[in-house]
């Protein structure tokens, strides 16, 4: 085979000990690229041979990095030739050449170029979230008022279920009158034992500006009692302090009056 | 840039090519730290002569700082292209030193070459490796790759047919990396 027979001919040793001419070295890179068998064989013995040369290894003078640093930087700034006297110099300061700094000069304003454009792509994106932030800002603001209301409206619902569970409040409920306040209601929440008494209602008519509701105690001695203003849409307080027949709401100025003068809204009996 | 201390950092091959492509000045002194010992090593082995290698290592670091674009990963190990150069500096040098003492007695030259191997073994003390290759595989590894002599050279100085000192190049090889193979068991 053709590969095998390259492979023996030696040439692959030829060219890791640096002796190959020049057209077997284009011969062995040409079939190494080609065959892989020819590449790992060459590499192989190319491994051989550097850890065979690795046994000559000889510390360098420590001065010598030194030198061979200082040299690399010399050619590098002077651009000097290899073979030039003046390589080895180390106290030549390098002037930047004109041409080095004309490129300096156009990477710098393509730079800057670039910053600006950044910049302005960098504020306009600012901006935009500065605005999604208050539209976002003012909708957290509404869902905050909505909780707040949605939490009392909750709490309103837990008092009154509370207030349905136990066995010792008795539920009068107001119907609406035929002139005023038809198919309306208010549910009066009395606790005769602990003297507590609470209403709601917000389907009676709301009142208008100046105007608040009343509630008034029917008692069997035929006395009408006082028992308190309360805000409508509520879930209110009242005084009940003695057993009563009748509950009665009438429509009375803002914070109530000693005597009923309004008209009546609604009215219930309670049980007995 | 005034720190010329050992660096500690371990960086792989593929890493390091990519660094010193990217002139990073620390791949360079990586490769330096790691591979300069070696490069002069041989560099005394092909000049025999301690200020010429030195000359050789210098310009065989710039030669690589300057070049190293040209290094290609996929014809063969950062360290072959590094030797390569190195062996192609020391080997120049080696030509411009014959050719300066072209004139005086080629026997006389011959002489003290063979004696500066001598000193120049024992002063390295080279390894049993070396002891154990035959003396026909030292002499064509030595001729090649550290004389730089060209194979129809070596065949006049030998006096064999060309397609031998293929043969004995190949034997020589091998045998080297079998020496090899054994060492590692």
């Amino acid at each position: 085979m053709k590969v095998q027979k390259f492979i023996e001919s030696g040439i692959l040793s030829v060219y890791v000990l640096g002796a190959a001419t020049e057209e077997e070295k284009q011969e062995v890179e040409r079939m190494a690229a080609l065959y892989p068998e020819v590449r790992q064989e060459l590499e192989s013995l190319q491994n051989a041979m550097n850890e065979y040369l690795a046994q000559y290894e000889v510390p360098v003078p420590a001065h010598l990095k030194q030198k061979v640093f200082e040299k690399i930087r010399n050619t590098e700034n002077v651009e000097l030739n290899l073979e030039s006297e003046h390589s080895s110099d180390s106290r030549i300061v390098p002037f930047p050449s004109i041409q080095k700094w004309k490129y300096g000069l156009a990477a710098s304003l393509i730079l800057l170029v670039f910053s600006a454009l950044l910049n302005v792509q960098l504020y306009q994106n600012l901006k935009e979230t500065e605005r999604e932030l208050s539209v976002v800002q003012a909708q957290n603001v509404e869902s905050q008022k909505k909780i707040t209301l949605l939490q009392t409206q909750y709490q309103t619902t837990e008092q009154k279920l509370s207030l349905l569970q136990n066995p010792d409040y008795q539920i009068t409920y107001l119907q609406g009158l035929q002139e005023v306040a038809p198919q309306s209601y208010a549910t009066v929440f009395w606790n005769e034992k602990e003297n507590k008494a609470f209403i709601f209602t917000n389907s009676l008519p709301q009142p208008p500006q100046g105007k608040q509701y009343q509630l008034w105690a029917l008692t069997d001695d035929n006395i009408i009692w006082d028992a308190g203003v309360f805000d409508w849409g509520k879930f209110s307080p009242v005084k009940c302090f003695k057993k009563p027949q009748k509950f009665i709401i009438t429509l009375e100025k803002q914070g109530g009056v000693p005597k009923a003068e309004g008209k009546a809204y609604a009215v219930g009996s309670v049980k007995s | 840039m005034q720190d010329l201390k050992k660096e500690k950092t371990f960086w792989i091959e593929s890493e390091l090519v990519i660094q010193l492509k990217a002139k990073n000045e620390k791949a360079l002194k990586y490769l330096y730290d790691h591979y300069a010992s070696c490069m002069y090593g041989v560099a005394l082995q092909i000049l025999k002569n301690e200020e010429l290698a030195q000359d050789a290592l210098q310009e065989a670091f710039v030669k690589i700082w300057q070049n190293v674009q040209n290094y290609d990963s996929t014809k063969g190990r950062l360290f072959t292209w590094l030797l390569n150069i190195l062996r192609n500096t020391a080997i120049d040098k080696l030509r411009a030193k014959e050719a300066k003492y072209k004139a005086e007695n080629l026997k006389n030259i011959a002489k003290k070459a063979d004696n500066d191997t001598i000193k120049q073994s024992e002063f390295i003390g080279i390894r049993e490796l070396t002891e154990k290759l035959k003396s026909e595989h030292r002499v064509i590894i030595e001729m090649m790759y550290f004389e730089g002599y060209s194979q129809s050279e070596i065949a006049e100085k030998l006096g064999i047919p060309l397609g031998t000192v293929k043969t004995r190049a190949k034997n020589a090889l091998d045998f080297l990396r079998n020496l090899l193979e054994e060492d590692t068991f």
